[in-house]
């Protein structure tokens, strides 16, 4: 196994405008317009007025209809939403948001990472009991585990704290799985054998050998579950009942739709803010910006060649 | 034949194989004493977010159901709370319903996650990673981000699309959710729009762990893009497509949020449970009926896990032994 | 392999359930909240508020500096049950409740009642009880015992368009048969007119609650009483397809966002005191001095008026606490119910609580938004005794089944008799499937 010498620059890309190629870039861009059109729209909304949004004008997607003041106006709404007791809450949710997505993550990788090395190249009892119960997690409905994780948090009197909701989030089946995959395609034993021969200990040869040839799977385990724990909807709204302050962002946005007279118009006469489309667009496409953040930093590790030829290399 | 053994090699080596090393008595030992180490932390994690809620909601769901005009039903039931939600007027519905959903969504979202990764991949560089970029970026729209995306797409009066939901002579947003057969194509394309990017992102991930010297061996035997893809990337990721089917599947079974939400839109115009999982929440939390609940949880990750295991074995996701 | 592969799964299983088993003796049972120990926090009160309710916590927290308070916020959209699954959980734990809490819908008071969570307000402050008259009150009369106190009556009357009905020559019908005619006639002479709208969860009460349409009628704690085929839902029913077939109706529901439309096509409609402000005003922002309030109409023999009833929130206070806490719980109650700065200053609806309705009414008078404000104002408060007491909040949503049937049904393009046919399908399905024992007759 000499390889790794020679790294032809890309493999199976012919450096040609053949049909193939033009076929390809065609496609993708078509594809990627597909996607971008609504998103476009959508965003334009976050950047309009009220009125324009709601009459409807604004030409192609809207986009004639953006104005500094609209955004203004949008912004200082969205700040101002909260109430006597609590504040500024959308920013607050934004850092209750960060806290759990970072924690958690931060968790899913200490966790995920030598488990799933561990359950892919190691050999121990109840192996593959933990895969399929590790399984069994990921296909259970998340409406029942409600009722006793929060008697969990209960027990330990934590409901309405940050806390437990970040370390549950930790628990991230998902990464487990894919570090799994991850080492089962790209550790081979022979590895490991020639390590020990070496006179590693098993630890060792995780932290030394297995975590440098895995920055992708480190970066797709940190990503997926920052973006799951950002998302999450179910485990704030079940275990940070006792405070609207105390939420994150997703349970937050769908106060701001419940709070909305396009949604609720009783609130309509109630509510001294109110919140229409370009509000809620705002507050929504702000909310994505981390998750667009943290995907560009990961992508810089989804390369390709970080396997068996750069360990030996 | 380089190609060979590195196949051979990475396909190898699934636990409780590998017989060559049954070596030393001390190795072993070690090995067992480090892989528990590695596992600790996780360990501690699934017995809080797992282990302990499923088998709480297992072993509720053999207790005798109670309704609010009953609550003094209570003690080992045996399968009483399965019988419950068996029987519901709405169980064999809530099925078809998300089965309607599966079965448009489910093969769209396979080819297409499976066919952009092939893509992204063939085209290295800047414009791959910009493409991959912008398949990504519906997903940072997730629950109910995502659902005001859809707010924005479905309501005719102000969607970029009017013009084709006029021409479908729907003029109220309560109209396009409501028409029947609409709402599962709808949340098909939901999921879709959702999901794609991060299992592009996956498995995309997983075409990356393919060792370059395959690649190379492969080019080098002449193949063209198009056979490398078919021939050779496509069989070295089986067990990410598998996964990728898995997770979907399991993801699509236990539809919740968009068809929730989607209900609170229309102003109700939508039946409030749909899915199964909508049925087992009713169950819980608006029939106060907490064993109803979990039964139909475990009979929906039965059927999971059964339509699963075809997907498990037929992908050699967990398997022991490789073609 | 396979073979071990599924016994492996059915050990896995098997051992889950042990774990469950083992568990099962230092967890408690997940329900049997009604019974329990009161708590008592020193003082600080937590209340759970919708949207629209949020300003009167604030002006309780201006009010009373000295009693801390933790406001929450809690979603009110239609269809939306987490509060509901909030208090599953708290009623799992057997803490954690708030202290006082505006039901996000009326419904909510069925469950809320029969968990044992709401204290009984006769005993806990019977002087507020008092203070309101008893139709304006009767759905908070639930096993004997006053469970809730209401914070606006919201009693239906005849809505109209006085500009197009002097435009146009008509006269405002009195009866329900006189609206029907006039409904059939208006979309004849001028099609797209409309004459009531059938897409909300509220549009069952402006009909069947008005015509006494046993869809809600409860016979003891366990059974309920639900015959769309009585006369009294035949007469609702088909006057409802009438004129759903001459198109005097909007498919929408007075809440969708395309309302706001149809919304300015609006003839006349039955529909709540609170229409004028919240809808009409704020919302649709129909033009001033245009829109009327008729006193409501009456059945065929009937010498009186009967009509529905659309929301008029409920508030709840908690049976798990005591001493300074629910010393001050009674405080906010006392405030949230009758207190001027909230009820006259600044809600939306007429006052439930006697006291305050003149107060409000006079306030409202200075708006001067109506065609003739005195006259409509003057309908308001007696409204409220044409509304049949007999319905009761159950463990059902009605609204939520007529708006998953029929809104859907006519949306889609079907018939109203086939959606009529759906909707008692589903409401007898769905009164059983919450435990009730279901008769056709009394």
């Amino acid at each position: 196994m000499s390889a790794t010498t020679v790294r032809p620059a890309r493999v199976g890309t012919v450096r040609r405008w053949d049909a193939g190629r033009i076929a390809r870039v065609v496609f993708m861009t078509f594809v990627a317009l597909v996607f971008l059109y609504p998103l476009v729209g959508f965003f334009t909304v976050a950047l309009r007025s009220d009125a324009g949004v709601a009459g409807g004008t604004g030409g192609f997607l809207g986009l004639g209809g953006i104005s500094w003041e609209g955004i203004q106006h949008s912004w200082s709404a969205i700040v101002a939403y909260g109430g006597l007791d609590t504040p500024h809450v959308y920013l607050t949710w934004l850092g209750n948001t960060v806290f759990v997505a970072v924690v958690g993550g931060v968790l899913a990788l200490l966790a995920a990472l030598p488990s799933g090395y561990a359950l892919a190249r190691l050999q121990f009892r109840f192996q593959r009991t933990i895969l399929i119960v590790t399984l069994l997690a990921m296909v259970m409905p998340n409406t029942v585990l409600v009722i006793p994780l929060f008697l969990e948090v209960n027990a330990v009197n934590a409901v309405g704290e940050l806390w437990p909701v970040a370390i549950i989030m930790g628990f991230f089946p998902f990464g487990v799985y894919l570090s799994y995959i991850h080492f089962r395609t790209a550790m081979p034993h022979e590895l490991i054998e020639a390590a020990r021969i070496d006179g590693l200990g098993e630890i060792a040869i995780f932290l030394r050998i297995a975590l440098p040839i895995s920055k992708q799977a480190v970066a797709l385990v940190a990503f997926f579950s920052f973006v799951a724990n950002w998302t999450n909807f179910f485990l704030p709204l079940a275990l940070l009942t006792s405070s609207f302050g105390t939420q994150t962002i997703s349970v937050g946005i769908q106060s701001l739709i419940s709070s909305s007279p396009l949604f609720n118009p009783t609130a309509a006469a109630g509510t001294p803010i109110k919140l229409y489309m370009p509000e809620l667009a705002l507050a929504t496409a702000i909310s994505t910006i981390p998750l667009l953040i943290v995907f560009i930093v990961a992508q810089r590790f989804l390369i390709r060649g970080q396997t068996v030829g750069a360990v030996k290399g | 034949m380089t190609t060979n053994t590195v196949q051979a090699r990475v396909g190898a080596g699934a636990p409780s194989r590998a017989p060559h090393r049954r070596a030393h008595p001390l190795m072993r030992r070690r090995e067992v004493a480090g892989a528990w180490t590695l596992m600790f932390p996780y360990i501690v994690l699934l017995l809080i977010g797992g282990v302990i809620p499923i088998g709480y909601a297992l072993w509720v769901s053999f207790q005798k159901s109670p309704t609010l005009l009953e609550p003094d039903l209570t003690g080992f039931g045996g399968l009483a709370a399965y019988a419950k939600a068996f029987t519901d007027f709405r169980f064999a519905q809530s099925f078809i319903d998300i089965f309607s959903v599966l079965i448009i969504w489910m093969p769209v979202m396979i080819i297409a996650v499976v066919g952009l990764a092939l893509l992204v991949h063939a085209s290295p560089g800047r414009f791959g990673s910009i493409m991959r970029f912008i398949y990504y970026i519906p997903g940072a729209l997730g629950g109910v981000a995502n659902l005001m995306l859809w707010v924005y797409l479905l309501n005719p009066s102000q969607s970029p699309i009017s013009g084709f939901l006029h021409a479908l002579g729907l003029t109220t947003i309560k109209q396009v959710v409501a028409t029947p057969g609409d709402l599962a194509v709808i949340l098909s394309a939901m999921l879709l729009l959702q999901g794609l990017g991060q299992w592009v992102v996956t498995v995309n991930g997983g075409l990356n762990s393919i060792p370059d010297e395959i690649l190379e061996a492969a080019s080098l035997d002449g193949a063209n893009a198009w056979q490398l893809a078919w021939r050779v990337k496509l069989p070295m990721i089986r067990q990410w497509i598998g996964y990728t089917a898995l997770l979907n599947l399991a993801y699509g079974f236990q539809l919740f949020l968009e068809p929730y939400l989607l209900n609170q839109v229309a102003s109700g115009a939508l039946p409030s449970e749909y899915t199964p999982t909508q049925l087992g929440y009713w169950f819980a939390f608006v029939g106060h009926d907490f064993p109803s609940a979990a039964a139909m949880s475990v009979i929906i990750v039965i059927i999971t896990l059964a339509i699963g295991l075809i997907v498990v074995f037929r992908s050699g996701l967990f398997s022991v032994e490789e073609h | 392999m396979k073979t071990r592969k599924l016994l492996s799964v059915t050990t896995t299983v098997a051992a889950i359930a042990m774990v469950g088993l083992a568990l099962s003796g230092c967890t408690s049972s997940t329900k049997g909240a009604s019974t329990g120990t009161q708590t008592d926090s020193g003082g600080k009160i937590t209340v759970w508020v919708d949207a629209p309710r949020v300003p009167a916590a604030d002006a309780f927290k201006k009010a009373h500096p000295e009693i801390p308070i933790n406001i929450v916020q809690i979603d009110s959209t239609v269809g939306a049950t987490t509060t509901e699954q909030h208090f599953a959980q708290f009623d799992a734990a057997k803490k954690g409740w708030p202290d006082a809490i505006f039901f996000p819908s009326n419904d909510d008071i069925a469950w809320a009642a029969k968990t044992g969570y709401t204290a009984n307000m006769s005993k806990l402050t019977p002087d507020l009880v008092a203070g309101y008259t008893k139709p304006v009150l009767a759905q908070c009369f639930i096993d004997g015992k006053y469970q809730c106190l209401r914070n606006d009556a919201a009693p239906d009357v005849l809505w109209y368009n006085a500009t197009l009905f002097k435009q146009w020559g008509y006269t405002v019908p009195t009866t329900w048969a006189d609206y029907q005619s006039l409904a059939v006639k208006i979309a004849t002479e001028h099609p797209g007119y409309i004459s009531g709208f059938t897409g909300d969860a509220y549009a069952p009460n402006r009909y069947l609650w008005a015509s006494d349409c046993p869809t809600n009628d409860q016979v003891n704690a366990t059974t309920v009483h639900i015959n769309l085929a009585d006369p009294k839902c035949t007469r609702a029913s088909d006057m409802l397809s009438t004129l759903v077939g001459a198109k005097a109706l909007s498919t929408d529901g007075i809440f969708d966002a395309d309302a706001t439309v149809a919304g300015q096509k609006l003839v006349m409609s039955p529909g709540a005191v609170w229409w004028g402000n919240y809808l009409f005003e704020q919302t649709w922002k129909l033009p001033k001095g245009s829109m009327q309030a008729a006193p409501g109409l009456s059945w065929p023999g009937a010498s009186s008026a009967q009509m529905g009833d659309e929301g008029g929130g409920l508030w709840g206070f908690s049976s798990h606490i005591k001493g300074k806490e629910l010393k001050n719980t009674e405080v906010f109650a006392k405030f949230v119910a009758s207190d001027p700065a909230w009820q006259v200053d600044l809600t939306t609806g007429l006052p439930a609580f006697t006291a305050q309705q003149q107060p409000w009414l006079t306030k409202q008078a200075g708006d001067d938004f109506y065609a003739d404000t005195t006259a409509t104002l003057a309908t308001f408060a007696p409204a409220i005794a044409t509304v049949p007491t007999d319905y009761a909040y159950l463990l059902y949503d009605t609204g939520g089944e007529w708006t998953s049937t029929i809104a859907k049904d006519l949306a889609g393009g079907k018939s109203f008799s086939d959606a009529w046919t759906d909707f008692g399908t589903d409401l007898t399905a769905k009164a059983k499937a919450a435990g009730y024992t279901v008769v056709t007759s009394k």
